[in-house]
């Protein structure tokens, strides 16, 4: 840099990228965000899942933990800063710990992305001591019934365990609310439970349409009233 | 705000300040996002550590570039600006 460009550039206060790490003004395109898909298993059975409806068949496929290892250096080498651990309920595989101290090696800013299930004081305390720097836990809804209904499973208490868990860690939390048909009306209620719960951020996701859910599709598409109110309220709460 | 002399700042809790080769730059990584900053905003966020008075950082940088012209003015700018983004916490 020259000298002259440094009062200049200051003042420019020149930005080049935020938004979720998408670069705004980037000539050349370099990855920023590894999203690693560990595995396609999960104890859950969301109906709004993008897991391929033959996830099974995959199982035996997945990436061996060296194979991940070089992907994570192969991707940051290429400029990739962000990682994203997640499947599938990455917890699944017990090698997320060296995965987790390879990111830090590496340079990565890692995030675990997580149903919670699995999660034990053991493992979140490796994963800190390995440098993990934040979890993202997914949420469903308010209630244990609607919860369970779209989870196929009794996740609802756990859920609010594991938030607390990641809580007394330290960690920064983000809670992740997949939107669709059956909680898209409980949106005020689902943000004032991310509050209560201590969250420091919440993404309100759409639902991605493959494999699972584009099977559900029918069923967990909200109307076009429905967004425009879950927008209204949302920009009210923020 | 105004920022005193006297203020020292560090990395805001939970948010991470490196130089990234591939991008040829300095950036702040956080939950969920990253921002890659330019030349100048690097070398002001670099000095901020924890120890360096605002006083301090200015002192340096005036010594590194001093022909830079409205130097102290951009630095406090920045750090404004900085502040404002939750990109930094103040130590005292």
């Amino acid at each position: 840099m020259t000298q002259a460009s440094l009062g200049q550039s200051v003042v420019q206060k020149e930005i080049q990228s935020q938004n979720n790490g998408v670069a705004a003004n980037v000539t050349h395109t370099q990855p920023l965000w590894l999203l690693a898909e560990v595995t396609y298993r999960c104890p859950l059975h969301c109906a709004f899942c993008y897991n391929p409806t033959d996830y099974d068949k995959h199982t035996q496929n997945e990436l061996t933990t060296e194979q991940w290892i070089q992907a994570l250096r192969d991707a940051r080498r290429l400029g990739a800063l962000q990682l994203g651990i997640s499947g599938g309920e990455p917890l699944l595989r017990d090698d997320i710990e060296e995965i987790v101290i390879e990111a830090k090696k590496l340079g990565y800013y890692s995030n675990l992305i997580t149903s919670g299930v699995g999660l034990t004081e053991k493992r979140i305390q490796a994963f800190k001591d390995g440098g993990l720097d934040h979890i993202q836990l997914s949420m469903h809804d308010i209630t244990e019934e609607i919860n369970n209904f779209i989870t196929n499973t009794k996740t609802f208490e756990l859920k609010k365990k594991v938030a607390a868990m990641i809580k007394n860690h330290g960690y920064p939390m983000v809670l992740n609310v997949v939107i669709h048909r059956y909680n898209i009306g409980h949106i005020g209620q689902i943000l004032e439970m991310a509050e209560a719960l201590g969250a420091d951020y919440i993404e309100l996701a759409n639902t991605q349409y493959y494999g699972w859910s584009l099977v559900n599709r029918s069923q967990l598409m909200p109307t076009k009233e429905q967004i425009d109110e879950a927008e209204r309220i949302t920009n009210e709460f923020r | 705000m105004s920022i005193q002399q006297t203020d020292i700042y560090a990395i805001a809790l939970h948010h991470r300040f490196q130089w990234e080769e591939a991008q040829s730059c300095y950036v702040i990584l956080f939950p969920e996002g990253m921002v890659k900053l330019n030349g100048g905003a690097g070398e002001v966020l670099n000095l901020v550590d924890g120890k360096r008075t605002v006083a301090d950082i200015v002192t340096e940088l005036k010594a590194k570039f001093p022909d830079a012209p409205d130097l102290e003015q951009d630095i406090i700018g920045m750090l404004e600006l900085a502040i404002e983004k939750a990109w930094l916490r103040q130590i005292n």
